[in-house]
């Protein structure tokens, strides 16, 4: 897998922790970069201060988040022309449609609702792995032979 | 002119031999009867000029008329009795046969309009109905004349603005209400009388009634012109209101009340989602984080124990959705359009199949049943339905279950009908109140929601849902997707 980081922007450490787990027993090994809140994803994306920008393979933007919330984050992201193609997968516990449609409104690449069943969880995880993570690998090289 | 001449002619007192007193009676009675006939049309322009009202006024100028040139008559025969003017009292006699005949023709005439005139007892009669009528009214009536004084009144009027009868007749009507209406009324009024018409008054307005203490009240009034010889009068019904605008603002204060729960409502379902969800999220991950981790150090018990955990877990989350899903379908404005109910009944009885293949289950759907729903809705009417008679007719080897429609007087009625483990009748109702469960936990699984969903859709199309059933011997749930009374 390629070395190019997922920025988990999670303000829950359970939930840090927990999709941590997910990435691993799915057989990413990506580096997670995590971002507490709004403010500081915005920081981390663009950088602040000696910080360099970061360019992660995909953003997983939890929607309530202190300070500046998701779909904040996620309208400034769509709003700059650095980072207008940056993949970004809500992951929130929110059923509601109003917030769907306002997701995939901002721009969202995905809206994954966190099932309680962490196998569920996991298996979520690995298929949005396998798509964003996936495409950025090089093509396979055909075996010779 | 020779025709007319009347040269040689003697003048009529020599038919007399002039004697004097022959001729001082015909001279005395003509002169009397001219003066009396001649003082009648004068009398009589008097009480047409009083009575403004009367019917027919100029069948008293035809009797003007003939009464004066009979009285001309009278005064010719007093005038020839010394001249000869025999043509000019012929002529004047022709012109009063004229005018005597035409009279009398159109008196004739006249007849059957005069004998339909209301005789004084049937006017009296009529009074004593119009009173009646007028203190039967539920409302406070007042009759009010062209210049706005009161004429009429009943006594709801005295009991309702506190004044004796005696107080108001005559007096403006502009006494009954609030000092700050009482001019803008005068025009009002006025303008009224301008273009009588019956409606109501100060439409879109607030009208105020002013008792005689001065006190206030909210009042709804209701104008109807009223036309009589006598000039123009308009009746107003005076309501007193104050009941029902207490009523109006307790219901908006309701309004408001409930909007706010609402709100609240979806607040709390919004927090619900997040914040009861993250939890159980957590239980369920960590249980699998032991099993994962620390599999190898439980025993079997331990294991199960774990499992046990998860399971519950998530049963609570599947509650929660199920909460969360009566909460919205509570407050759903239900979008309608045409919905075939038959195929999507079959639809969900296919989903149903699919998950359990094994199941020995009969599947009769009636054909072409289209209503006029919200389809979303709908889906989760029959999902509940449907899924229950799947469920409860689990124990089954065989089964059957069946959707069909109801025609008949009033709204179609829809049913999903099984042959399963049914229910005891008594509790009929009860199945359809949140977390009712009229089986053990063990025995059929089920959040106990989904009826009450689907009856608060169905309600909320404005139909009703009911149910019937026995132990052993299956359930039918019924439906309607439209008010009673209505079609």
């Amino acid at each position: 897998m390629s070395g190019q980081p997922i920025l988990l922007v999670e303000d829950d450490e359970d939930d840090v922790l927990l999709m941590r787990r997910a990435l691993e027993r799915c057989g990413v090994a990506n580096p997670v970069v995590v971002a507490r809140d709004g403010v500081e994803a915005l920081d981390c994306l663009f950088g602040a201060g000696p910080r360099p920008a970061v360019r992660p393979a995909v953003v997983l933007l939890d929607l309530r988040l202190p300070r500046i919330d998701g779909f904040e984050v996620l309208r400034r992201l769509r709003a700059d022309r650095r980072t207008r193609l940056q993949p970004v997968v809500l992951l929130t516990s929110s059923n509601e449609e109003r917030d769907r449609a306002d997701g995939y409104g901002l721009g969202a690449n995905s809206y994954v609702r966190k099932p309680v069943d962490f196998n569920e969880f996991s298996a979520v995880v690995a298929q949005f792995g396998a798509y964003w993570l996936g495409i950025n690998e090089p093509p396979p090289v055909p075996d010779p032979g | 002119m020779s025709a007319f001449s009347t040269a040689g002619m003697m003048p009529h007192g020599h038919c007399y031999l002039w004697d004097p007193g022959l001729v001082r009676l015909h001279v005395a009675s003509d002169v009397l009867i001219a003066g009396a006939y001649l003082s009648i049309p004068f009398t009589l322009a008097y009480f047409v000029r009083r009575r403004r009202d009367l019917p027919f006024p100029w069948i008293f100028l035809c009797f003007g008329l003939f009464i004066t040139a009979c009285g001309a008559t009278h005064v010719m025969e007093v005038w020839t009795l010394w001249h000869p003017d025999y043509w000019a009292s012929g002529l004047v006699k022709a012109f009063t046969a004229a005018v005597s005949l035409t009279t009398a023709v159109l008196l004739v005439r006249l007849m059957p309009k005069a004998l339909a005139l209301p005789s004084p007892q049937d006017l009296s009669e009529s009074e004593t109905r119009f009173r009646v009528l007028l203190e039967s009214a539920p409302d406070a009536m007042v009759l009010v004349d062209g210049g706005g004084a009161v004429c009429d009144l009943n006594s709801q009027v005295e009991r309702l603005f506190g004044y004796a009868r005696g107080e108001l007749l005559g007096r403006p009507v502009e006494l009954l209400m609030p000092e700050r209406f009482r001019q803008g009324h005068v025009a009002h009024r006025a303008g009224y009388f301008g273009e009588p018409r019956q409606r109501p008054m100060g439409a879109g307005m607030e009208l105020f009634g002013r008792r005689k203490d001065g006190s206030e009240f909210p009042v709804e009034i209701s104008l109807s012109p009223l036309k009589t010889g006598r000039g123009a009068f308009a009746l107003s019904a005076v309501r007193d209101i104050s009941a029902r605008k207490e009523t109006e603002a307790a219901l908006r204060r309701s309004m408001a009340d409930a909007d706010a729960a609402y709100k609240e409502l979806e607040t709390f379902s919004y927090s619900v989602a997040h914040d009861l969800r993250a939890p159980l999220r957590k239980i369920d991950a960590y249980s699998q984080a032991l099993l994962d981790d620390y599999g190898g150090r439980f025993d079997a018990q331990g294991t199960d124990f774990l499992q046990r955990l998860r399971r519950a877990s998530q049963t609570m989350a599947q509650l929660i959705d199920a909460l969360l899903n009566l909460a919205r379908v509570a407050r759903a404005e239900p979008r309608r359009e045409e919905v075939d109910l038959g195929a999507l009944a079959r639809s969900v009885a296919e989903g149903l199949r699919e998950g359990d293949p094994a199941r020995k289950v009969e599947l009769v759907v009636a054909d072409g049943v289209m209503v006029q729903a919200d389809p979303r809705l709908l889906k989760d009417v029959m999902e509940n339905l449907l899924g229950n008679a799947w469920k409860f007719t689990g124990r089954r080897p065989r089964a059957r279950i069946e959707f069909g429609v109801l025609r008949g007087p009033g709204p179609a009625v829809y049913f999903v009908r099984d042959d399963g483990a049914g229910f005891d009748p008594a509790y009929a109702r009860r199945l359809f109140s949140p977390f009712e469960r009229l089986h053990r936990p063990g025995e059929f699984p089920g959040s106990g929601i989904g009826l009450a969903t689907a009856q608060r859709i169905v309600q909320r199309h404005g139909g009703r849902m009911w149910a019937e059933g026995a132990v052993n011997r299956g359930a039918a749930f019924f439906f309607t997707l439209e008010p009673e009374g209505e079609r």
